[in-house]
């Protein structure tokens, strides 16, 4: 009896990672910097803030949304250099005491071609503060 | 070793006095005989150019539209994003082409895979069922329905056709299309605004004359237009062809980081 359960966990287990496969495989191969990116900014590992980076290819201009949602920022600006893949984006965004500063950051598109670990990293000045970001396209 | 060059030199010699003589008398047998003017456009009992029939259309591998491109200008009209991206699928050998992952070509990349394809005829439709390219068929709507807005539709590989014939010419619009597909093998990208007009026909029993506009403002500086000819393969029928089985490249492919493409798939077994 154990040894069934055992086996159906195991089943159920590997069918559960195969939807989650299925689920963050899909293809976009339309403009390089667009979609949905996730991951995380900050001065360093002890002080990082989660980030979900949405962008959009319309018109023939980039334009996107910081952490969607009830506190959602706009981008002001966003540019890509596609000789360099370098991309630039800035919004201005709250401080804790919800002032706003200017958040600029200047990162590099690599691994274009995947469709699961498409990266974009690079730095960011959020007024006084200077950091690194690292975010993936879901 | 100067025997040995001398006599290469005469067997040389030899094999093209007899290849000569042999492609002379083809060219006799060739003049003698009487030319053959293809066979008639096939028509439907209303007088509709018939675009199907017993047999298939065995179309052509286009890998590169660049040189399949009509008009005025036969360049790409790439934007900067678009040829940046074409240089990079180029570097990496079109490693990451979506079709090489069994998904649909899409748009008019469907004629130009190198798998059979048929055309079946309704009064309100027409379907286009095709062997390869996952086994998929397209659907263009002839009941004289409106072309929807891209903006109401859900994106799919294939968009939402609408068709109508000028004279002897099928000629079909298409929107709604996602940004899952390549245009080309040869990795000319595309954008969710792209819309295509088709124009499809039969000059003769033998031949397919097919021709696309593609119009994508977010990805192209103008529209342009590609075309080909497929050939009919009398009395030929469609086989199963499932790209999704046993597709090993997938299991070899790396991404630039030279991670395995598919890094999440399970690896144990029950």
């Amino acid at each position: 009896m154990g040894t069934t359960l055992n086996i159906l966990a195991r089943r159920l287990s590997i069918l559960a990672a195969s939807l989650f496969f299925v689920g963050v495989a899909s293809a976009q191969v339309g403009h390089p910097a667009k979609g949905a990116w996730s991951g995380y900014w900050g001065t360093s590992d002890a002080d990082k803030h989660r980030i979900l980076l949405v962008l959009d290819w319309r018109n023939n201009e980039l334009s996107g949304t910081i952490n969607p949602g009830p506190n959602a920022i706009k981008l002001d600006k966003a540019d890509l250099d596609v000789d360099t893949w370098t991309l630039k984006f800035q919004a201005a965004m709250p401080d804790a005491s919800g002032r706003k500063l200017p958040f600029v950051a200047t990162g590099h598109l690599s691994n274009l071609g995947s469709w699961t670990n498409r990266m974009y990293a690079g730095t960011y000045s959020f007024g006084a503060e200077k950091g690194h970001f690292t975010v993936t396209l879901n | 070793m100067e025997t040995r060059l001398f006599g290469a030199a005469v067997a040389l010699a030899a094999a093209m006095l007899l290849g000569s003589t042999h492609a002379s008398a083809q060219a006799t047998a060739r003049a003698a005989a009487p030319s053959k003017a293809p066979a008639p456009t096939p028509r439907l009992p209303d007088g509709k150019v018939d675009l199907g029939g017993h047999g298939m259309w065995n179309q052509p591998w286009i890998t590169d539209f660049g040189k399949q491109v009509v008009g005025p200008d036969t360049s790409i009209p790439f934007l900067p994003w678009t040829k940046a991206m074409y240089e990079y699928n180029k570097a990496n050998q079109v490693a990451y082409d979506p079709q090489g992952f069994c998904l649909p070509p899409g748009g008019p990349r469907m004629f130009g895979t190198p798998y059979p394809s048929q055309f079946l005829q309704q009064a309100d439709r027409i379907v286009v069922i095709f062997e390869g390219g996952a086994h998929v068929w397209r659907e263009i709507h002839m009941d004289g329905r409106p072309l929807p807005k891209r903006e109401d539709l859900n994106p799919t590989y294939f968009g939402y056709s609408v068709g109508r014939w000028e004279r002897d010419t099928l000629v079909v619009e298409t929107t709604g299309f996602n940004e899952k597909t390549w245009l080309n093998f040869n990795g000319t990208m595309h954008t969710d605004e792209l819309t295509t007009l088709e124009r499809i026909s039969r000059p003769n029993r033998g031949t397919l004359h097919y021709e696309a506009t593609i119009n994508d403002p977010g990805a192209y500086s103008r529209p342009w237009t590609v075309a080909w000819d497929i050939p009919w393969a009398e009395g030929a029928e469609l086989a199963e062809y499932i790209c999704q089985e046993n597709n090993q490249f997938l299991l070899e492919l790396k991404d630039d980081l030279g991670n395995p493409f598919f890094s999440d798939v399970p690896t144990t077994t029950p």
